[in-house]
């Protein structure tokens, strides 16, 4: 007669204790999130007060490589995102890696293995986009529906020009490119596309984060190339296409060019006395992004909800995601020249990035001169510029 | 003895500190989704195999994703966070409740018997 109350007595315990532990996670997640970033009244996260303490610049012109700029980079009056006048650096970059090849990005067969292909991100983690990858993709996806290669020939779709790379690299992939891998080629678009970057000299933090805009550029690398925010994937994979990357975390869209989702060491890094993680490059808020952790070391555990943090050594800084988790930063701690989002509400790209005129503050390259009508491509690109 | 063991396979799955929702495929869309029923700054998590992601919802695009700032909790590591002491004790209550319920139900049942 006792045992039943017991096993009562028992599953009630467990239930309660586990009832308590969730909480305890829960509970630990947010004091975290409150150590992190103290949040606003407008549901903005309040800028970390240890930022830039000098008030000096950070952009150290000699870090970026020569030929990865169109021009050197100058001092130029701007305005700040919150109106403030100041001086900013004109980073003129030449549009791709200076310091690595570019690609592969889509393997061609089958049994292509991973030297002749890319990487694909997702949930977290990366993979080689090779052959195999491409041909278990319904398995992966648990959706029939992906079918990128002919079952009888192994030979894998992939936009091989300009007209099938604009087509598929859209918000509304064109129903013809469904069930391809896309890639664009630089030599396709007439070349690199260079892109002028105005970065504060000193960096005024925010006093609630600014959001990322789906498209526009995050920051730009030492080598040439620019950081872009986390890619559309859902839409990309939406209409069965696989935008690979090169194994350096970018690929070519037919408006940016050449940029990086992910940081997996390739492009040129400045080492840090202390053994912290090196720096890669900047934000367009003039403040350093690192990579997220020296070579053997561990991530910082006091990252901000824009994954940046402060020391003696460098003040105010980010690092950048794991190369899976297709990010770099995650909002802007700093004011930016132009405009910046305070939350959502503005339009994102879809497809590979796509821009449209919503999505590009002024003085950016393209649009901002309201003549854009739509998505930008490289055909019409050129006149907004 | 059926409801020992349901009892008991009950509260060990409900009490193992690995417990999580089954992974259900690769899911492009996690960091969005884990955002989906929150507003701008909330904590969120998401996961990918075993792994947990711990984050703050930004905002990306105009649609809120969940940015991760804590260190990945890899299945196959020791917890690495800095949760609270008194939250970590929390955490082994369950295992500790399991273990004195087993050797509670056992000495019940030996007391029982003639």
């Amino acid at each position: 007669m006792k045992t039943p109350r017991l096993d009562t007595l028992i599953l009630t315990a467990a239930l309660g204790a586990f009832t308590l532990a969730g909480c305890g996670t829960s509970s630990g997640q947010s004091n975290n999130d409150t150590d992190a970033a103290v949040d606003s009244p407008d549901g903005g996260s309040e800028a970390d007060t240890g930022g830039d303490p000098t008030g000096e610049a950070v952009l150290d012109p000699s870090h970026f490589l020569a030929d990865g700029l169109t021009a050197p980079i100058e001092e130029v009056p701007c305005t700040l995102s919150n109106g403030d006048e100041t001086t900013c650096y004109k980073v003129s970059v030449v549009g791709e890696p200076k310091d690595h090849e570019i690609g592969p990005f889509c393997p061609r067969n089958v049994s292509d293995g991973p030297e002749a292909a890319g990487i694909w991100l997702e949930g977290g983690e990366v993979y080689d986009a090779d052959g195999a990858f491409i041909a278990g993709l319904a398995e992966f996806y648990e959706d029939p529906n992906w079918q990128l290669h002919d079952e009888a020939t192994g030979v894998i779709r992939v936009t091989e020009t300009l007209e099938a790379c604009e087509a598929a690299a859209r918000p509304d992939v064109a129903e013809e490119y469904q069930n391809y891998c896309v890639e664009c080629d630089l030599e396709d678009l007439g070349g690199a596309v260079a892109a002028e970057y105005l970065i504060p000299k000193v960096p005024v933090p925010r006093a609630t984060a600014g959001e990322l805009g789906g498209t526009t550029s995050v920051g730009v690398a030492l080598n040439g190339a620019f950081f872009d925010p986390p890619a559309p994937v859902a839409a990309i994979l939406g209409a069965y296409t696989i935008a690979a990357f090169d194994d350096c975390g970018g690929h070519v869209n037919p408006v940016a060019g050449y940029h990086y989702h992910a940081a997996t060491g390739c492009s040129k890094e400045i080492a840090q006395d202390d053994a912290h993680a090196p720096l890669i490059g900047y934000a367009l808020d003039g403040y350093a992004i690192h990579s997220m952790s020296a070579e053997g070391g561990e991530e910082p555990g006091d990252l901000d909800s824009c994954r940046g943090h402060s020391d003696d050594a460098r003040g105010y800084h980010y690092h950048s995601a794991s190369p899976g988790e297709n990010m770099f930063i995650g909002c802007f701690h700093g004011e930016v020249v132009g405009t910046v989002d305070d939350g959502p509400g503005g339009g994102g790209g879809g497809g590979m990035d796509v821009i449209t005129c919503d999505d590009v503050p002024d003085g950016m390259p393209c649009c901002g001169d309201d003549v854009c009508d739509g998505p930008e491509t490289a055909a019409n690109c050129a006149e907004d510029c | 003895m059926r409801l020992h063991t349901l009892t008991l396979t009950l509260a060990l799955l409900l009490t193992s500190p690995g417990f999580v929702g089954a992974h259900s495929g690769h899911s492009s869309r996690a960091p969005w989704d884990a955002c989906d029923e929150r507003v701008l700054s909330d904590g969120c998590s998401w996961t990918h195999g075993d792994d947990l992601y711990i984050g703050t919802c930004r905002g990306v695009g105009g649609d809120l994703m969940c940015v991760r700032n804590e260190p990945i909790r890899r299945a196959s590591e020791p917890n690495p966070t800095r949760e609270p002491l008194p939250w970590a004790l929390l955490s082994w209550i369950p295992g500790v409740g399991v273990i004195a319920g087993i050797s509670l139900a056992y000495l019940a049942r030996t007391s029982d018997e003639p």
